[in-house]
C-alpha cells in the first residue's frame, strides 16, 4: 500500500512536470512565433565597392526612402546604406556601368513596410552619369550628371554637372547647379532653378516655377496653371520664352537689362513698372500686349499667357 | 556602300525603366538596320505592344516624309526685306526704349501691316521655310528628341514659334478630309499657313491619341497614387486646352493662341510620356 502511494505520487509529480514543460514550451513557441515577424522587419545593411571607368553610367532604382549621390574624382563606385524589410538589393555593375537598386518583394509575410528607414549613399565618378528612378524616394545629388525621376519624392541637385534632366510628378525639384544644360519638369510640385545654367528649360503643370539661375542664354519656362517667376539677368543675345495658361508670369529684371520684349496676355493684364510704356488693349479689350526694346542687342524675351497677369519690374 | 548606323554608334536600346525601347533604337529599326546590336530590340518589338505601335507609327511617318516634296519655291524674294530690317535694328541707339508693334495682337498688327509691307514677305518667308522644313521635321525631330511620339508636338511648337499664323488669311475653307503635306504644296500661297496649321493639328491629335492609348495600356502597371496624380494633371491640361480651343474657334488667326495651344499640347505629351516612368 505504501509502495503504491509512493508510485502514485511520482506519477502525479511527473504529470505536473510534463504539464509545466508543455506550458513552457507553448509559451516559448508563442514567443518565437511572435519574434519571427519581428526578425522579418529588421533592417539590412548594404555595402558594395567596385572599380569602374571614369565615364561609367549607372541605372539606379530606389522606390522609397531616400538616396544621396555624390560625384567624386575617383574611378570607383561605392554604395552603402540600409534598406527596409521587404526590399531586396540588387547590384550588377561592370567597369563601363550597370545597374543597382531595390526591389520590393515583401518580407516573410509578404508585407512591404513603410521604408523611411531605407537610405543609400552612392559615390560615383564625377565624369560618369546616373539614370535614377524613384517613386516616393527623396533624391539628393551633388556633382552628378544624368536623369533623375521621382513620382512623389523631392529632387535636390547641387554642384557641377554636364547635363541634368529632372522630372517629378507631385514632388518638388530644387536645382542649384552649375551646368550648361538643364531640363526640369514637375506636375504639381514646386520647381526652383538656381545656380548657373546656359541652356535651361523648366516647366510644370500646376506647380510654381521659380528661376534665379544666372548665365542663361537660352531659356524656356512655363506652366499650365502655375506661377512663373524669373528673377535673374538676361544673357546678351539670349532667347527667353515664358508662357502659361492662367498663372502669373513675374519678370524681375536688373536695371541694366537690354533687349527686345514682346508680352501678350489674351485675357489678363500687364503690370509694367520696368519702362514708361502702357500696354495696348487687344482682342476687343479683354487682354493686353506690350512690345518694346531697351538699348541695342541684348536678349529676346517673349511672354505669352492666356488669362494670367504679366508683371514686369526691376529687381 | 551602305553603312549600318547601328555599327557606327551602338544604340542604347532600352529606356531607363528597361521595359521599352529608346527612340534611337526604334529609329534604327524603322530604318531597317540589321546589326547584331539591335537584335534584342527587334526581338522585344515582337512581344511588346507599346513598342510595336511606336515602331509602326514611326515607319508610317518616315514613309510619308519620304514621299514629301523635297523643295518648295519661295513665293517672293524676301532677302532685301530681311536685310533692311537688320540694318534698321543695327542703327538703333543704345539708350532708347522703343515701343514696337505687338505680334499676336490682332488689332495692332493689322493696323501696322499696311504701313510696314516687309512684314508680309517676312511672314511669307517663314511660311516657305516652314514648308521646306516640315518634311524633314517629322523625321528629324523624331530622331533627335527622346520619346518619339512627343516630337510631333514639339514640331508644332517650333512651327508656331515661327509666327506665320499672324498673317493667316481668314475664311480658309475647312474640309472633313485629313490634310497632308502634299496639300500644303498644292494650296494657294495665301492659304498655306492655314493648311499647315491643319496638318500639324492633325498630327498633334494623332500623337495625343497614341499617347492616351499607351496610357491605357500601362494603367494597370502604374501605382495608384501616381495614376491619381497623372489624372489630376491631365485634367488641368485638358481644361486649358479646352479653353484655348474655344478661344481659337472665336479667333482662328490669333498666333499667340496657337502658340499657347501648342505649348499645352507639348506639356500634355510630356506628361503622358511620364507614365512610362511611373509604371
Amino acid at each position: 500500500m505504501r509502495y503504491h502511494e509512493v508510485w502514485l505520487s511520482h506519477v502525479a509529480a511527473s504529470l505536473v512536470l510534463v504539464r509545466r514543460c508543455t506550458l513552457h514550451s507553448l509559451r516559448v513557441g508563442v514567443a518565437i512565433g511572435l519574434l519571427l515577424p519581428t526578425r522579418g522587419v529588421a533592417q539590412q545593411t548594404v555595402e558594395r565597392r567596385v572599380a569602374v571607368n571614369r565615364d561609367a553610367g549607372v541605372k539606379i532604382f530606389v522606390p522609397t526612402g531616400s538616396i544621396r549621390l555624390i560625384g567624386w574624382d575617383r574611378d570607383s563606385l561605392v554604395v552603402t546604406g540600409t534598406i527596409a524589410p521587404g526590399q531586396h538589393f540588387f547590384f550588377g555593375v561592370a567597369p563601363d556601368g550597370g545597374k543597382f537598386g531595390l526591389e520590393e518583394s515583401g518580407d516573410s509575410l509578404g508585407r512591404v513596410h513603410a521604408s523611411a528607414a531605407t537610405h543609400l549613399d552612392v559615390y560615383l565618378p564625377m565624369h560618369g552619369s546616373a539614370s535614377l528612378k524613384a517613386v516616393t524616394a527623396d533624391v539628393d545629388a551633388t556633382g552628378v550628371s544624368g536623369w533623375f525621376y521621382t513620382v512623389g519624392g523631392h529632387i535636390r541637385l547641387r554642384g557641377r554637372a554636364r547635363t541634368v534632366e529632372a522630372e517629378a510628378m507631385d514632388g518638388d525639384i530644387d536645382i542649384a547647379i552649375t551646368a550648361p544644360w538643364v531640363r526640369a519638369r514637375t506636375g504639381s510640385g514646386a520647381l526652383v532653378l538656381r545656380g548657373r545654367v546656359e541652356d535651361a528649360s523648366a516647366s510644370s503643370i500646376s506647380g510654381p516655377v521659380t528661376i534665379t539661375a544666372a548665365g542663361i542664354t537660352r531659356g524656356r519656362f512655363g506652366s499650365v496653371t502655375g506661377n512663373v517667376t524669373f528673377a535673374s539677368t538676361l544673357g546678351a543675345g539670349g532667347i527667353f520664352e515664358f508662357d502659361n495658361h492662367s498663372g502669373t508670369i513675374d519678370l524681375r529684371l536688373p536695371l541694366t537689362a537690354t533687349g527686345s520684349f514682346q508680352l501678350t496676355t489674351i485675357k489678363g493684364t500687364i503690370d509694367n513698372t520696368l519702362v514708361a510704356l502702357r500696354p495696348a488693349s487687344i482682342s476687343g479689350g479683354h487682354g493686353q500686349a506690350l512690345a518694346f526694346r531697351i538699348g541695342s542687342g541684348g536678349a529676346h524675351v517673349t511672354v505669352r499667357t492666356f488669362k494670367g497677369p504679366i508683371k514686369l519690374r526691376h529687381q | 556602300m551602305t553603312r549600318d548606323p547601328a555599327r557606327d554608334h551602338p544604340p542604347q536600346a532600352f529606356e531607363p525603366d528597361l521595359q521599352h525601347l529608346t527612340a534611337e533604337a526604334l529609329n534604327l529599326l524603322a530604318e531597317g538596320a540589321t546589326s547584331s546590336e539591335i537584335a534584342a530590340a527587334r526581338t522585344h518589338v515582337t512581344s511588346c505592344v507599346g513598342c510595336n505601335a511606336r515602331l509602326r507609327m514611326l515607319e508610317q511617318l518616315m514613309a510619308r516624309a519620304h514621299n514629301a516634296p523635297r523643295t518648295l519655291e519661295l513665293p517672293v524674294d524676301i532677302w532685301p526685306a530681311i536685310r533692311t530690317q537688320i540694318e534698321r535694328e543695327e542703327s538703333t541707339g543704345p539708350d532708347r526704349i522703343r515701343p514696337v508693334p505687338v505680334g499676336g495682337a490682332d488689332q495692332i498688327t493689322k493696323s501696322r501691316r499696311s504701313r510696314r509691307p516687309f512684314q508680309i514677305p517676312l511672314a511669307a518667308a517663314a511660311v516657305a521655310l516652314l514648308g521646306v522644313s516640315i518634311a524633314g521635321a517629322f523625321v528629324w525631330n523624331l530622331r533627335t528628341l527622346p520619346g518619339g511620339p512627343s516630337t510631333t508636338v514639339s514640331a508644332t511648337a517650333s512651327v508656331s514659334n515661327a509666327g506665320p499664323m499672324a498673317a493667316m488669311p481668314s475664311g480658309i475653307p475647312v474640309t472633313d478630309s485629313e490634310p497632308d503635306i502634299s496639300d500644303i504644296q498644292n494650296a494657294p500661297p495665301t492659304s498655306r499657313p492655314a493648311v499647315m496649321a491643319r496638318v500639324l493639328d492633325q498630327q498633334t491629335d494623332q500623337t495625343e491619341q497614341d499617347l492616351l492609348a499607351e496610357l491605357e495600356m500601362r494603367r494597370h502597371d502604374i501605382r495608384p497614387d501616381a495614376a491619381a496624380e497623372i489624372e489630376a494633371n491631365l485634367e488641368v491640361v485638358d481644361s486649358a486646352i479646352g479653353e484655348l480651343r474655344e478661344a481659337i474657334a472665336r479667333d482662328p488667326n490669333n498666333a499667340v493662341l496657337r502658340q499657347l495651344l501648342a505649348s499645352s499640347y507639348e506639356r500634355k505629351a510630356a506628361l503622358l510620356q511620364q507614365t512610362r516612368n511611373a509604371s
